[in-house]
Formats: C-alpha cells, sequence, structure tokens
C-alpha cells in the first residue's frame, strides 16, 4: 500500500478544503457593525405622534449606513417614524431616515440619508410622526452607559438597536473581534491568545492526522509482510 | 503510566492528540450554557457537589443563585430562541466586569436542588463530571462550567479508544481499518460537541462504545468469564448514567447468549453458572440504584409519557412510517421537524447540529453527509448479508440488537410524548451510543476495496473528518460572535 497515494489524497483534500474555508470566510460580508445585545423582552414606554424616543451615547465602531430598530405600534395601520442620528457632543444631525412602521411588523430597518463616520458617541432619536402610538421594544438596561428619554423623560429601559455596516468587514477580517468576545466570560485563565493558540492546533492537526495515516499504512503494510 | 503511555500504538496516539486539540476548541468555544439542557445538567451537578443530594426538592430553587447570576450575565437563556438577534457578540467587557464585581457579593452556591427537567437521571455522569467542578472549586460558576466541559475531552477519548478496540476486535488489528472508526468516532462533530458538553450523554456515549466492543469480545471469544463481567459492569455503569441505556439490556443478554451457544456443547452447564455469576456485575449496580431512588422517593427512570391518551398501535405504525418514509396522502401528519425525520433529525442532528439546536452547518454540506452515510452503510449492509459463518452471524445479531433496540426506545418514548403533548422530542445527538458502529460499517468497508485504494481512501476520509470539524466550529464562532 502507497503511503504516498494515501498521503496525496489527505493533502489534496484539506488542502482544498482549507482554501475554499478561506474564500467562503474572505467573501462572507458581517452586516451588523454594533448590536446593544439589549434582548425583546417587552414594549418600552410610549411616545405619542410628535414625541421622540432618544437613546444615546453609542459609539459607533465602523461606518454605519442603516440602523435596525424594533417598533411596536398599538393599532393598524402603524405610524410613520423616522430615525434620526446626531452627534452626541453637538448635538449635530448626522443623517436621518423615514420608514412607515407597519402594525405586525417589529424589525424595521432604517437607510440613511448620509453615511454616519466611526469614532463618535451619537445619539438616536426616533420620532414619531403618527397618526399612532408607538413604543420601541427591548428590556431594562444592559449597557449602563446608555440612556433612554422617551417624551423627553429618562426612562429606565433600552431600546434594542443594531448598526448595520456601509462597507460590512468579512467573516475572515472579523476573526479578531470573534476571538475577543469568545474570551468573555470564560475561564480566568483564558485570552484572546487561546482562542489564537487553539486556531493554530486545529491547523496543527491536519500534519498530526497526516502522521497517523502513514504509522497505520506503515504497521498495516508490515503485517501483510509477515 | 509510561508503560502504557508506551504501548499505545503511534497511529492511536497521534489520533488522540488530534481528538484533544479538536475537543478543546469545542469545550471553549461554545458560549456558556448553549448546548442542550446544559443548565439543567449544571445545576443538578452542582447539587451534588455543593449539597451531596440529587435535585428534586419541591422547596428549593432549581437553579442556585450563583448559576442564575452567571446566565443572567451571559444571557444564557436569552440566547437560544433568539440567536438572530441577542448575540454574545454584544458581550462587552464591561458586562464581564460587572459579573465579577457581583460575583465578589459571593453568590450561594447551595440554594439549588430543585425540581428540573433532569432529575430523573441517575447520578453517575454527574459525579464524573463533579471532579471538575471540585477541581476548580475555588473559581466563579465559569470557571467551574469550563473545567466541566474541558473535562468531557477525556469521555471523547474514551469513545474514540472503545471505537479503536471495538474495530480491532471484530475487524482485526488492521490499523487503518481501526484508524478510519476511531476517527469517526472521535472527530463527528455532534459527538465532539455533546462530550464537550455538560450532558450525561457524553458519559453514555462513551460506555454504549465500550459496551459494543465488550459485547463484540464476548460473542467472538465465547463468553470468557472476565468479558462477560466487564460488558455486565458497563452496561450497569450506561444504566447508572442515564435510562437510555435500558435499551442495552437485550444487547448484552444476546451477547451472554451467543457467546454461551458457541461453546463446546458438555461445558455449557457450568458456563452457564459462571455466566450467571457475571451477570450480578449488572444486576446488582442497577438494584442499587434502584433501591436508592425508591428511598429517596424519585423517579429511578425517566417515567414514560403519554398524558392518560391509549396507544394505537396504527397511529405508532403511521408515526413510524412518516419518520423513513414519504407521508401517504391517507396518513395523518405528525409534526417531526422538518422535511422527512430521517434525514432533518437522524442525519442533520446526527453529523451536527449546534447550541439549543438552532445553529446549523450550511444545507448543502447536510446534503453531502447524507449521501456520504448512505456510502458508507448500504454497502455495509450488502458485505453482512453475505456472511454465513456462525461467528459473525451471532456478532451481526449482537449489533442488530443493540441498534433495534435503542431505536424500538427512543421511538416508543417519542411516540408517548407525541400522544401526551402533540410534539416530538427525537434529537440526533439520541443516536450517538451507535456511533461506535457507524465507524464500524465504515471501516469495513474499507477492507473490502482493493488494497490500493485503502489509503487513499483512509487519507479522504480523515482530512474530510477534520475540515467538517473546521466547518462547524466556524459556524458556531460565527453564530455567536459576529
Amino acid at each position: 500500500m502507497s503511503r504516498r497515494s494515501a498521503l496525496t489524497s489527505f493533502l489534496v483534500v484539506a488542502v482544498a478544503g482549507i482554501v475554499a474555508l478561506v474564500s467562503a470566510a474572505a467573501g462572507d460580508r458581517r452586516t451588523v457593525a454594533l448590536t446593544l445585545d439589549v434582548p425583546l423582552q417587552r414594549s418600552l414606554e410610549v411616545f405619542r405622534p410628535g414625541q421622540q424616543a432618544c437613546q444615546g451615547p453609542i459609539p459607533v465602531p465602523t461606518a454605519v449606513s442603516r440602523i435596525q430598530v424594533f417598533i411596536g405600534t398599538d393599532a393598524r395601520p402603524g405610524a410613520w417614524v423616522t430615525a434620526t442620528v446626531l452627534d452626541k457632543a453637538s448635538g449635530r444631525q448626522l443623517a436621518s431616515g423615514k420608514l412607515f412602521a407597519r402594525n405586525g411588523t417589529l424589525d424595521f430597518v432604517f437607510g440613511l440619508d448620509r453615511t454616519v463616520a466611526p469614532g463618535r458617541p451619537v445619539t438616536v432619536c426616533i420620532t414619531n410622526h403618527g397618526p399612532r402610538l408607538a413604543a420601541l421594544i427591548g428590556s431594562t438596561p444592559v449597557n449602563p452607559a446608555v440612556k433612554l428619554f422617551v417624551a423627553g423623560k429618562l426612562t429606565d429601559s433600552e431600546g434594542s438597536m443594531l448598526f448595520l455596516s456601509a462597507r460590512p468587514p468579512t467573516l475572515l477580517s472579523d476573526i479578531p473581534t470573534v476571538f475577543e468576545r469568545a474570551a468573555l466570560f470564560r475561564p480566568g485563565w483564558v485570552g484572546v491568545w487561546t482562542f489564537w493558540l487553539l486556531a493554530a492546533a486545529l491547523l496543527g492537526a491536519f500534519p498530526l492526522a497526516a502522521l497517523a495515516l502513514t504509522r497505520a499504512i506503515d504497521a498495516d503494510g508490515r503485517a501483510a509482510e509477515l | 503510566m509510561r508503560r502504557a503511555i508506551a504501548s499505545i500504538p503511534a497511529t492511536l496516539g497521534a489520533l488522540l492528540g488530534v481528538v484533544v486539540i479538536v475537543g478543546i476548541a469545542w469545550a471553549l468555544i461554545v458560549p456558556p450554557f448553549q448546548s442542550p439542557d446544559e443548565t439543567t445538567h449544571f445545576a443538578y451537578a452542582q447539587s451534588l457537589a455543593e449539597r451531596f443530594a440529587l435535585p428534586g426538592d419541591p422547596h428549593r430553587h432549581s437553579q442556585s443563585t450563583d448559576q442564575r447570576l452567571a446566565a443572567n450575565a451571559s444571557y444564557a437563556d436569552a440566547v437560544p430562541f433568539e440567536a438572530g438577534v441577542v448575540k454574545p457578540g454584544g458581550w462587552s467587557p464591561q458586562l464581564s466586569h460587572r459579573y465579577l464585581s457581583d460575583y465578589g457579593n459571593h453568590p450561594s452556591r447551595s440554594n439549588g436542588g430543585g425540581p428540573t427537567s433532569a432529575l430523573s437521571n441517575p447520578p453517575l455522569y454527574y459525579l464524573y463530571a463533579d471532579l471538575a467542578y471540585w477541581a476548580a472549586y475555588s473559581g466563579n460558576a465559569f470557571d467551574r462550567l469550563y473545567a466541566m466541559q474541558l473535562w468531557g475531552v477525556s469521555l471523547l477519548l474514551l469513545t474514540t479508544v472503545g471505537a479503536w478496540l471495538l474495530a480491532g476486535e471484530v475487524l482485526g488489528r488492521r490499523r487503518i481499518p481501526q484508524l478510519v472508526c476511531a476517527g469517526v468516532a472521535g472527530l463527528l462533530p455532534s459527538e465532539s460537541f455533546i462530550s464537550t458538553s455538560v450532558n450525561p450523554d457524553a458519559l453514555l456515549i462513551a460506555l454504549w462504545t465500550f459496551a459494543l466492543w465488550l459485547g463484540a469480545r464476548v460473542v467472538l471469544r465465547r463468553a470468557r468469564q472476565r468479558d462477560a463481567v466487564a460488558l455486565c459492569a458497563v452496561t450497569a455503569a450506561a444504566i447508572i448514567t442515564k435510562g437510555t441505556a435500558y435499551a442495552l439490556v437485550p444487547a448484552t443478554v444476546t451477547a451472554l447468549v451467543l457467546g454461551l451457544l458457541l461453546r463446546p456443547r458438555e461445558t455449557r452447564a457450568a458456563d452457564l453458572k459462571r455466566l450467571g455469576a457475571a451477570t450480578l456485575a449488572l444486576v446488582v449496580p442497577v438494584l442499587a440504584w434502584v433501591a436508592l431512588a425508591g428511598a429517596l422517593s424519585r423517579p429511578a427512570v425517566n417515567g414514560a409519557p403519554g398524558g392518560g391518551k391509549a396507544v394505537n398501535i396504527r397511529q405508532f405504525v403511521s408515526y413510524l412510517w412518516q419518520f423513513y418514509l414519504p407521508r401517504l396522502p391517507f396518513l395523518t401528519k405528525v409534526p417531526e421537524g422538518d422535511g422527512l425525520p430521517l434525514y432533518s433529525l437522524w442525519i442533520r442532528g446526527g453529523w451536527g447540529v449546534f447550541g439549543w439546536l438552532e445553529v446549523r452547518m450550511v444545507e448543502w454540506v447536510y446534503a453531502l453527509l447524507a449521501a456520504i452515510s448512505v456510502l458508507v452503510l448500504i454497502p455495509a449492509a450488502a458485505i453482512i448479508a453475505r456472511f454465513r459463518d456462525r461467528p459473525r452471524l451471532a456478532l451481526v445479531t449482537f449489533f442488530a440488537v443493540a441498534v433495534a433496540s435503542l431505536l424500538v426506545l427512543l421511538h416508543v418514548t417519542d411516540y408517548l410524548d407525541y400522544l401526551a403533548t402533540g410534539q416530538v422530542l427525537l434529537q440526533g445527538r439520541y443516536l450517538l451510543p451507535l456511533v461506535g458502529l457507524f465507524g464500524l460499517a465504515a471501516g469495513l468497508v474499507l477492507t473490502r476495496l482493493p488494497v490500493r485504494f485503502r489509503g487513499p481512501v483512509a487519507g479522504f476520509a480523515l482530512a474530510g473528518l477534520l475540515l467538517l470539524q473546521l466547518l462547524a466550529l466556524g459556524t458556531v464562532a460565527e453564530t455567536y460572535y459576529t
């Protein structure tokens, strides 16, 4: 039995597979730039036509062109709502988008008229233009620094929001972020380094498996000769 | 110890190294409590570790404050059902620091122990998992949880070794088929995932694999006393791990009877007495557990559901038909997963569905794996159908009884669940106790290939399994952390 043909088969499959996986990861673009990670537990404080719900400060990590917000309306047919992104420090309007919040749908994606550049905290205001009541969906505060004001009053709630990238990064370029997140809520000795080491070890598992294969071929070859 | 390590064949040693790497990756990459029922299994193990008491006290919380704090901090309860919206990807170091700060208030670890869905499980697995819990005792809940998950790598190794021994016993000491059999058992993504979760299935799978090996020894070596005792002891250990292992009893009895029948007729009476003594290794531990459970007024096995509704044989046949074959127009639809359950549960779930079953690889991969399963199982069945000699027919009978018993138990339980609740609860991981036999089928087919093809096919299989692991781990990471 030939070691060479077995190793060739192993290598062809392994290399082709790894190249395919890396290519797929390089082509797989991540649209979510930031999620506040607020669970959709309940409807928050209602804001009436003409009133606003404003939430911030929110640090935007990359350029953002869309915002996904979860809104409930209490009756058909819903309400016209505008999302406005304001610079937290100066209050200057950076971008806005408008849509009709139809009753029965919860997640609404606002396309913004301008891309919001990264690097500064923003406040997102949702304005209800009527004719119905509206309320953000969210939970009790998850991010202590983020405050939600509804009709000018500070609430003890936080709305669920996702910021969608203007230039979505690829899954491959997101690997450092993945490892940073995976290192949270782990034993104290686990850090980002652990996942880099594991990634290297997983690649190292291929030569180890090839070693197992060649040793098996050698052993069976010797047994056949006896 | 050094001599024991030196006696491990180089092929197996290298494979175990691969399995350790993959196992550690699984143990660490999955977010806390994100495998089926892990919250209840952790609560059970913690109750044993902290109070030396089985859970189920109706006056206590089902989970300790220590566990609730960790689960709430990491949104463990929100993630499984809203993975598309609430992701650990949104975790921040601040949330982690807040947990550590709250943990500084010393939340109670011992005020759990109330009723959970796992309370009817026997305690053996939880005691095994608690060795890791105690080893990490000074740490917080995440330290202890991940210590238990990492400890699960040892069970993954046991399953791999069991499959290696099984192939060696059945196919002879041929390293390539042994490597393929053990590689399948140790590198199947669902097996890696479950073995490194806090879940009694992890130990159950290892014990079933060893029981299949020992049963093969009992049959092929004509029921030697020590093999019979070992088989009975492993079967008992499996039963004290999870009630599903009662399905092993018919196979164990079959192996003992067949091994006995293969012995010389004139010694059978004496052999029967010896085997009778061997069965004490099965009966005594199981009866001890049943007696202990009775004394504690708790169920020794999961109660059969049914909701008081009468079992209808025609309905059961209809259910079975729809599980394995397309539904005929006149049959009432059974809500078993999406699509044909044979595919959606056994194939997809058997190869790998993760998290709380909501994390899947891309669909075409499952279609490919279904094709590979067919390419292994149908030729294996064709090879087995040509067996004519008594020892091999006896061996096939033993394996067939093991498979049939497990399937009958799973389907009857599932049908009773359906009667009681209108829903079905089968999952692909319930087939994992048979992973050794699937590996054996792959090894058997390999032995029938022309010699020049065996190495390349084994290389293809090993590389393919590792790639599948990368894809599965990547899918889990992508789902939770992007």
